[in-house]
């Protein structure tokens, strides 16, 4: 028995650090070529592994080609709103959809998922002009708002999917004690799926701070743009600066990690559900 | 008891909305004064101008507006689109933010004018002291009728060979030629390349025992863009639509035999790497220095990085010639829009930007090529840009601005009447040809069908091609 | 309010649970509801009545076509309308299946109490944090044929080698590939599920003698239904929409091999600029996704198990 299990183990390992390595590959391919020469990058026969010299002054000559603290405060902005705007709002409407019968239910649902099905290249525009008759192109409202507001379809499917895995025990015993649902939503739904909550959290983060098209769409002036967009500033039409787009991809995406690694400490394993009798 | 537990939940839920309300106040404070300050810009006359490029090019352009605003008190506001140009001019145009001034792209430049919604810059030229429409190269100008002009390109560029010196001393071989009359033919060049391929062991293409999965030197690299294979093309007498403008011109035999002559050297002769390597070289200076290829057929704008390489001695030549020499001339145009607001001080921007004068480093790094015929001709102002420095070598003069200007010839972006449409189905068909899966004249045959429901000839006809 | 208080405890109970129920459904989804009828819906019309026009964004006149753009590209006057929709149809069918099976074998890894769990996970997710314009370029660069590190790699062990994105048959199955390498969102939510699952039922398991795998087959699988289920739906609705990677990598060849269908949109309505013509194209492709949801979510009813009781 113990030995199945060191072998099993065993192999399991293995396939982890494969695994690791597919993943880290691109990712060290990245750090790698933001710390060389634009010339040693593209060298095969043979592959440069080790940057030879080390070009440290490419991550600041890549942050001070263009203004990337303004673009970094940008980004911070916008990415905390929508952070607040996404994890209140789906975890709020989601108890609607999974906890909570009421008639049209389902009818504004479908028509809630709905709004993931057509390609935003069709609605972008129509958005546009809704967005800039209220006068607020050039703002961050539109980026920001919409966050507010039900905070995505998909989080909204993804928080439903968990709090349908509760069991209704739990409601049916809080309304016996005389509890309402707003409390039922705050004092136990919320707390069980906080995982749930974190990976919502998680991708509202990167997505938004990753999000250079809807920034695109809705800054009149280089000054408001975000950390992704200057990103993309790097690959020119005709001739890109690779290693300068390396550089600053790395920087850019430190954030993202340090958030991921800060919020996975909180999948805490096997939740204990207590005061469910039978 | 059910009123009481309704209060209490009363009570939570206000509790709870405010709690949101008062993170989504926090936010529209935030997004407030981003609003006022932005807001607080745009008092007098600004312009809007709207650009794309890379860091250097947008250093300079920006440098060159800000020598304009010193100049003219006429303030700007430049916009830099580091990606999707065309969603976001599109959406700002169709939601009635459009600019003032600014680039577009070759598909949609010409189109945009036949819509109304550009301006006819000959007009201004008409009514101009300083500047005449003969003061520009003959092949600068994007135009939709014979006498209606959407702009000039925003710089002129051309195709050209570009070479690694130490690939050629090595093989002993005579640097390429770089005027006219002294280019290679296509089989002299193929000839060239030859000696300058070799393999692991160094051996050549017609030696028995080439390798071809193991290629450490290429003679040569050919960008498989537009500009590169019409200048073949148009130099084997062939056309991208017909003279007549009635027929798909790419699968008449001058046309496919070019065509193939260019997938040859990649998939018969291999002294081209495939256009999968290609592509995925972004870096042709590297290339060259590294000696993975030899020599480069490629836009003009690589002067700028190649001129940027210390470790790289190049030189530039002539391209090979089929029939006639021919160099394509590719762009982006600048325009001015219909419902700028500001027109005669957009014109007086767009005359500063055609001014090699206002952005001199953009030419003098090799970017750029001016779109004024006596920045050619007048050795002072040739002296300026086109000798003397690191991007423009010897003989750059004879092989690039004297072929610019007297044996070029537009790409097809700018007259051919739905090119962006026409050129989706050629270029998925091309792909097939540079593969080497298909022969030249059968793919273009298959897709002439569908083409030809798009051909509608030129937009200028007093061109023919 | 008053006169029911008279009824029966229990019919009161009920009904009054009813009506709350009804009461705060609406107010907890309003928000929802609300952002759905503000954002979403008038672009969604919007785009809808221009698929029936000729609408060009910068032209100032819009005729109405009726079904003309419809016809267009099912009669196959449109040279790319089913080449595109057959790509997609394909890559969809490769990397959705792949992506929500490994994903939830790698979650499952993850779950258990091995070393450094932290590092694997974050290693793990790593790849969909990096920024997808450099993530592009690293993979168009690690998958050429001739110098990427992928062909040299399988050359070192001796297996035969790929053209990957450049040749039409190695194209898509490569982008299914670069979609498993990204699906760490993917797995991530496939751990959060494995969380919930209760210990107490894999020690009922244990306590009646089974071993792993009757643990993984009633217990494991059953309760992660709602999340397999999820991740289905999903993996469905973002697969018929990709777009970035061939925006950056391909431009939808070679020869359109990989002309996705949101590419094969954006070209037409801005490249192009027939957004009269893309909006019906994007339409038909919502109403395959949503025919297709409605089905996973019909058939959830005998698949998917939900601990918190159907309604």
């Amino acid at each position: 028995m113990k030995k199945k299990l060191r072998i099993g183990r065993i192999f399991l390992y293995v396939m982890l650090i494969i695994g690791a390595l597919i993943c880290l590959m691109p990712l060290y391919w990245l750090i790698r070529s933001a710390l060389m020469d634009m010339s040693q990058i593209f060298q095969r026969n043979p592959i440069v592994w080790i940057p030879k010299p080390f070009v440290w002054t490419n991550f600041g000559d890549a942050l001070s080609e263009l203004p990337f603290n303004l673009y970094f405060t940008n980004s911070a902005i916008i990415t905390f709103a929508c952070l607040v705007g996404v994890v209140v709002s789906s975890s709020f409407c989601a108890f609607a959809f999974s906890r909570l019968k009421w008639r049209g239910r389902n009818f504004w649902f479908v028509c809630i998922m709905s709004s993931m099905m057509l390609p935003y290249a069709v609605t972008m525009i129509p958005t546009f002009i809704g967005w800039q008759k209220l006068g607020l192109y050039g703002t961050y409202y539109p980026l920001i708002v919409p966050a507010f507001f039900g905070g995505g379809a998909f989080n909204i499917f993804l928080l439903r999917q968990f709090y349908m895995t509760l069991p209704k025990e739990l409601d049916e015993a809080a309304i016996v004690d005389g509890a309402s649902y707003p409390r039922i939503w705050a004092q136990i739904v919320l707390p069980l799926s906080h995982s749930a909550l974190i990976v919502v959290g998680l991708f509202a983060f990167l997505n938004t701070w990753n999000d250079f098209l809807a920034p695109l769409i809705y800054c009149s002036n280089d000054k408001q743009y975000t950390v992704a967009l200057g990103l993309q500033l790097f690959k020119g039409m005709y001739n890109a600066r690779w290693e300068y787009l390396m550089a600053a991809s790395a920087v850019a995406f430190l954030p993202c990690l340090i958030a991921f690694a800060l919020g996975q400490k909180y999948f805490i394993e096997g939740i204990a559900l207590t005061g469910v009798k039978g | 008891m059910i009123i009481f537990s309704y209060t209490k939940s009363i009570k939570e839920v206000i509790c709870y909305m405010f709690k949101r309300l008062l993170s989504v106040l926090l936010a529209m404070v935030l997004c407030l004064s981003l609003t006022v300050t932005a807001l607080a810009e745009s008092s007098d006359v600004t312009l809007k101008f709207t650009f794309w490029g890379s860091t250097v090019e947008k250093k300079a352009i920006e440098s060159s507006i800000a020598k304009f605003t010193e100049t003219t008190g006429i303030k700007v506001d430049t916009m830099h689109i580091p990606t999707d140009y065309i969603p976001k001019i599109t959406t700002m145009i169709a939601g009635n933010e459009s600019p003032d001034i600014g680039y577009l792209s070759e598909e949609l430049a010409v189109d945009w004018g036949v819509e109304g919604k550009l301006e006819n810059i000959w007009d201004y030229m008409k009514d101009d002291s300083e500047l005449k429409v003969e003061d520009y190269l003959d092949n600068a100008w994007y135009k939709w009728d014979t006498d209606k002009a959407v702009g000039s390109s925003t710089a002129i560029e051309s195709y050209i060979i570009t070479y690694n010196k130490a690939a050629f001393d090595e093989a002993g071989i005579d640097y390429p030629p770089t005027t006219v009359d002294t280019a290679w033919t296509w089989d002299q060049f193929v000839d060239v390349c030859k000696k300058l391929t070799y393999d692991a062991n160094g051996n050549h293409p017609d030696d028995a025992n080439f390798d071809p999965t193991n290629i450490m030197q290429y003679g040569v690299q050919v960008d498989t863009g537009i500009g590169s294979y019409m200048s073949f093309v148009y130099g084997n007498g062939g056309r991208y639509i017909t003279e007549d403008g009635k027929d798909f011109g790419l699968n008449k035999p001058a046309a496919t035999e070019a065509l193939q002559n260019i997938a040859d050297l990649m998939n018969v002769y291999h002294v081209a790497p495939t256009p999968v390597a290609a592509k995925n070289i972004p870096e042709i200076s590297t290339a060259l220095q590294t000696k993975k290829v030899a020599m480069e057929i490629c836009g003009q704008w690589s002067l700028l990085d190649l001129g940027n390489n210390e470790n790289l001695d190049f030189g530039v030549g002539v391209l090979p010639v089929m029939k006639d020499y021919v160099t394509c001339i590719v762009a982006g145009a600048t325009v001015i829009f219909k419902t700028s607001q500001h027109k005669p001080e957009a014109w007086k921007l767009y005359k500063w930007l055609s001014d090699p004068e206002s952005a001199i480093d953009l030419f003098t790094s090799g970017l750029w090529m001016p779109l004024m015929k006596d920045w050619y001709t007048n050795p002072d102002l040739l002296a300026r840009w086109a000798t003397g420095n690191r991007a423009h070598p010897d003989g750059y003069v004879d092989a690039v601005v004297d072929t610019t200007l007297n044996h070029s010839m537009n790409s097809p972006a700018y007259n051919v009447k739905h090119y962006g449409e026409i050129n989706n189905i050629v270029a998925a068909a091309l792909d097939q040809v540079w593969l080497g899966t298909k022969s030249a004249q059968d793919a273009m045959d298959e897709i002439a069908p569908e083409v030809n429901k798009l051909v509608d000839g030129f937009y200028d006809t007093s061109k023919n091609f | 309010m008053f006169s029911a208080a008279r009824a029966p405890a229990r019919s009161l109970k009920r009904s009054g649970l009813e009506t709350q129920q009804a009461h705060w459904g609406v107010i907890f989804a309003l928000p929802a509801i609300l952002g759905f009828l503000i954002f979403t819906l008038g672009p969604m019309l919007a785009s809808l009545v221009l698929s029936f026009t000729d609408y060009k964004p910068i032209s100032t006149e819009i005729n109405f076509v009726g079904l003309q753009n419809y016809l267009t590209l099912f009669k196959g006057d449109d040279f790319f309308f089913y080449k595109s929709l057959r790509v997609t149809i394909y890559y969809v069918i490769l990397s959705v299946p792949l992506a929500i099976v490994v994903s939830f074998l790698m979650a499952m890894v993850l779950n258990k109490n091995i070393v450094a769990k932290g590092f694997f996970r974050s290693v793990f997710y790593l790849p969909t944090m990096v920024p997808i314009v450099a993530t592009a370029m690293i993979w168009t660069w690690l998958l050429d044929p001739d110098m990427g590190l992928l062909n040299e790699t399988l050359r070192m062990v001796g297996l035969p080698t790929s053209k990957w994105i450049y040749a039409e048959n190695t194209a898509v199955p490569s982008f299914a590939i670069i979609n498993l390498w990204t699906s760490g969102g993917t797995m991530i939510i496939f751990l959060a599920g494995l969380q919930g699952v209760p210990r107490t039922l894999y020690e009922a398991i244990d306590v009646d003698g089974g071993n792993a795998w009757h643990k993984f087959l009633h217990i494991t699988v059953p309760m992660m239904t709602p999340t397999i289920f999820y991740n289905t739906v999903m993996g469905f609705i973002s697969g018929f929409q990709i777009f970035t990677q061939t925006y950056i990598m391909t431009q939808g060849g070679p020869n359109n091999a990989t002309l996705f269908y949101c590419y094969y949109i954006y070209r037409t309505g801005f490249n192009n600029q027939y957004m009269g013509l893309a909006s019906a194209i994007a339409w038909v492709l919502f109403v395959i996704i949503l025919v297709i949801t409605l089905l996973l979510f019909k058939s959830s009813n005998s698949w998917v198990y939900y601990a918190g009781g159907e309604d």
